[in-house]
């Protein structure tokens, strides 16, 4: 453990005790890590912090120092959670300064900004929808023809010929929506470097 | 433990569900993987439906507030908004080549039913022809009767099984997520949903040949489920990559590595975290 002007800093030691904590298999315990990261990141999101990401990073540093100072967790996702809690209290007092401050940077912080971008990204978009199985291109398409009450009719019997459950189906598109837009930001990510080069 | 439905998952996202109730959803997002994954659809979902104009001005204006601090969101929804408007285009493509084939039909089922008037008419002419130059004096030919020509398909395709229909999952391995890397989050693959899955692995820039060949190894705790060999260097666009199938329901769920690796060397190129759910 280290202190620098009174703040703890976390150690590569303690970041291995708390890894050490999620569990004994590097590979999952890495997995659970992340996991438990992204949820920390959606609660501050939910409680319109702007910082999300640091916050969470805040939480599961004091939960590595806890850990690495002996404390026995039972529940490490439920400790987080009460640790979450009171992060979120103590950046209460900010929020109305940081919202504006970030609100300007959210707005700002997007990769495509202009006419040339939509091109890109619309060019990404038909490589990647085309990496695609053809009959998965055809569920998505079905998936999006109807709106208002007769969309729910229509992916309730999208979902029986597919002989999946409704919810199997919302899964199901979910999922390959993941994928094509994963696909996507690959490519825009790889423009984005080749063009600082 | 209570359960939720979509609408009060929706009404959290919104902000718009009572104190009480939205204090328990928050704590079990955190302690509850599977249902975080819920809420995750939800919202993927309510940014559909944002975009695609189906939310009541009450909840735009909700939507419209409270989405100003998830992460990233505005990239999000111009990447939703392309791929809906894409889809929207592939969609009317299909709704027009299906119109054209439609139309084209009758000409078709004329054009079948010609083919063996006029072949067979032509072989009639043709033995008569040769008959008639052979043996001057007209004679009477017996000739078969047409047979009809084998049906070169149903008009109505069969009922799709959920794998036709589905096709295999196909999951893209990114260059710039690797495991062990800080911001590396597993790809996802969902066995079950097809007996076939594609993982595609794109290449390094520097690995960029199409004559080189590649290996991918996919290993779990338990050693190596699935091995590939020789695999060629596939493009689309301007992304290099390499693809291998195999059969999902073969392996148990949990958390693989995918290794990218070259058959002279097997040295390992590039490595990524896959994960396998039900």
């Amino acid at each position: 453990m280290r202190r620098e002007s009174g703040i703890w800093q976390l150690t590569q030691e303690a970041f291995e005790s708390l890894l050490a904590a999620f569990h004994q298999d590097r590979d999952e315990a890495a997995r659970r890590y992340q996991s438990l990261r992204q949820r920390l990141i959606f609660f501050f999101a939910q409680r319109q912090f702007t910082q999300a990401e640091s916050l969470a990073d805040q939480v599961l540093d004091r939960l590595a120092r806890r850990i690495s100072s002996g404390e026995q967790i039972d529940s490490l996702a439920s400790y987080a959670y009460g640790i979450a809690k009171f992060v979120a209290q103590e950046e209460q007092r900010h929020v109305i300064r940081q919202d504006a401050a970030s609100r300007e940077y959210v707005e700002n912080n997007s990769l495509l900004s202009d006419t040339r971008d939509d091109e890109l990204l619309q060019k990404a978009m038909e490589d990647c929808l085309s990496r695609q199985s053809k009959t998965n291109r055809k569920v998505l398409i079905q998936y999006y023809t109807f709106r208002g009450q007769t969309k729910i009719e229509h992916r309730r019997k999208l979902a029986i010929q597919l002989q999946l459950t409704p919810s199997g189906l919302r899964k199901h598109t979910f999922h390959l929506r993941r994928a094509i837009e994963a696909c996507v930001r690959a490519h825009l990510a790889k423009k984005a470097g080749s063009e600082e080069k | 433990m209570t359960e939720f439905s979509e609408i009060d998952l929706r009404a959290f996202l919104l902000g718009r569900l009572h104190q009480e109730v939205a204090v328990e959803i928050e704590e079990r997002s955190l302690v509850d993987e599977a249902f975080f994954d819920e809420i995750e659809e939800a919202e993927d979902e309510l940014i559909d439906d944002y975009l695609l104009g189906s939310l009541s001005p009450e909840e735009t204006n909700y939507f419209a507030q409270r989405s100003r601090s998830w992460p990233g969101i505005n990239e999000r929804l111009r990447v939703r908004k392309a791929l809906l408007g894409a889809l929207k285009q592939t969609g009317q493509k299909t709704l027009v080549s299906q119109s054209a084939r439609q139309s084209a039909r009758p000409e078709r089922s004329v054009r079948k039913f010609l083919i063996p008037v006029f072949g067979l008419t032509a072989c009639i002419l043709i033995a008569l022809a040769l008959q008639w130059h052979h043996h001057p004096a007209p004679q009477i030919t017996k000739t078969e009767p047409a047979r009809p020509l084998p049906h070169s398909g149903s008009s109505l395709p069969a009922e799709p099984t959920t794998e036709e229909a589905l096709g295999p999952e196909i999951v893209f391995f990114p260059q710039h997520v690797s495991r062990g890397a800080e911001q590396a989050s597993p790809q996802i693959l969902r066995a079950g949903i097809s007996h076939r899955a594609t993982l595609q692995l794109e290449l390094p820039a520097w690995a960029q040949a199409n004559d080189r060949k590649w290996d991918v190894t996919v290993a779990g705790v338990h050693g190596v489920v699935h091995v590939e060999r020789g695999l060629q260097t596939q493009k689309t666009g301007d992304i290099f990559f390499v693809a291998t199938t195999f059969d999902p329901s073969a392996i148990a769920p949990g958390q693989y590595s995918v290794t990218l690796s070259q058959p002279q060397t097997r040295h390992s190129i590039h490595e990524w975290e896959l994960r396998v759910t039900k």
